[in-house]
């Protein structure tokens, strides 16, 4: 038996995983093929979502508390994450306008 | 479990009935007969040539910031509520000393004048 | 019933994920991103994780999410640019995400699930009190941590919002 039982009907932890998969692999495209580092930003939250959801997926399966709880944390470090880096990118907004995210590349050596 | 929040579904199915009946009817009943002249940004004015959408204030930016960083806090409380009877002086002790850390941020952003609105 | 629940939130999670990066104005991919929050947030009740829904409607599609709509009210509505400067970005894009997908898909198949180890009682399972529990006893040195982290955050923004030439 791989599933569990939700309010009366069988759900399957593969289905929790395979939709964690869909949205992971989405926000890596977003990543990969945007240009606006704003949108990057964001598409990094999507695939933190759906690490968070294999992690609550798995923490149901074993019934182990430990996931939800790792599920909490991941989510205060994504909102420190998003507070930071948005401030990052304001700070560089204010010098001059970025259209895409190759504009910031100086740094590379 | 899932059946304790039966009500929490019913009221977002009320809301979005709601919301979506509001907003559908009054496309569908509103007259809208649109002309060139009414759609003018000013009926007898110099039509503009810059954009209309002004940046905001960075002010509203910080707030906002800090407002995350302060709600994560409280997400944090919520079970620490519950379980003060439980955890007795062990509970308090620990929070006070998350609350501490978190107070050096707070007076920290205050020095700065990060409360400040100008 | 379940089953139906889970259907209707895994598409409106694909669609808005979609939708993320798709649209090409950034406030449209942050309002995809509050509906595969709210999505995801049904899917965590569906796993008993009832404290982590309510921390994901409160933190991620309250907090994180206004700071984003104020960060493009900020920078204004940029749209950007479609055209790459590496020619083979797409190309390659395209590979990598192929590759990925089919790794994860194959390490999907014909998978066994380690069974609990004890049995749980599921009716208070992933409630506040459970949550608090271990995060007041077992989880107590990342939780003292997790103020470390905001602090930094908070001593971070305020560093990097400061105005030019103000050195307080």
């Amino acid at each position: 038996m791989s599933g569990f039982d939700a309010g009366g009907s069988q759900l399957d932890t593969s289905w929790f995983l395979l939709l964690a998969a869909v949205l992971f692999i989405l926000g890596t495209i977003g990543v990969l093929i945007r240009r606006n580092p704003l949108v990057i930003l964001i598409c990094i939250e999507l695939m933190l979502n759906a690490a968070n959801l294999t992690l609550v997926a798995f923490s149901r399966q074993l019934q182990n508390l430990d996931g939800q709880l790792f599920a909490l944390m991941s989510m205060t470090v994504a909102a420190a994450e998003a507070v930071v880096g948005l401030a990052i990118l304001v700070d560089i907004f204010r010098h001059r306008d970025v259209e895409d995210i190759d504009d910031l590349s100086e740094l590379k050596g | 479990m899932l059946e304790s929040y039966v009500p929490l579904l019913i009221f977002v199915l009320i809301v979005l009935g709601l919301v979506g009946a509001l907003v559908t009817l009054s496309f569908v009943l509103g007259p809208s007969r649109p002309s060139k002249r009414k759609m003018a940004p000013y009926e007898s004015g110099i039509i503009p040539d810059t954009p209309a959408q002004r940046r905001i204030s960075v002010r509203f930016y910080l707030t906002a910031m800090l407002f995350i960083i302060f709600d994560v806090e409280a997400i944090f409380f919520y079970p620490w509520a519950v379980l003060l009877r439980q955890l007795k002086w062990f509970g308090l002790i620990e929070m006070l000393v998350f609350m501490g850390i978190l107070g050096i941020a707070l007076a920290h952003i205050w020095r700065k004048g990060g409360l400040d609105w100008e | 019933m379940a089953i139906v629940i889970f259907f209707i939130a895994a598409a409106m999670a694909v669609a808005g994920g979609i939708g993320v990066i798709s649209f090409r104005q950034p406030i449209r991919s942050v309002l995809s991103l509050v509906v595969v929050m709210i999505a995801l947030s049904v899917l965590f009740l569906l796993l008993s994780a009832q404290f982590i829904f309510v921390a994901q409607v409160i933190v991620y599609a309250g907090a994180v999410m206004v700071l984003f709509l104020f960060v493009i009210a900020l920078l204004g509505p940029a749209k950007e640019i479609a055209k790459s400067r590496l020619r083979f970005q797409a190309s390659l894009s395209a590979l990598f995400v192929l590759a990925l997908f089919g790794l994860l898909w194959a390490m999907l198949q014909g998978v066994t699930y380690r069974q609990p180890d004890k049995t749980v009682d599921m009716s208070i399972f992933g409630t506040v009190q459970s949550i608090g529990l271990g995060l007041f006893t077992k989880f107590l040195y990342p939780f003292e941590l997790t103020s470390l982290l905001l602090l930094v955050a908070a001593i971070g923004a305020i560093y990097l919002s400061r105005k030019e030439g103000d050195d307080r």
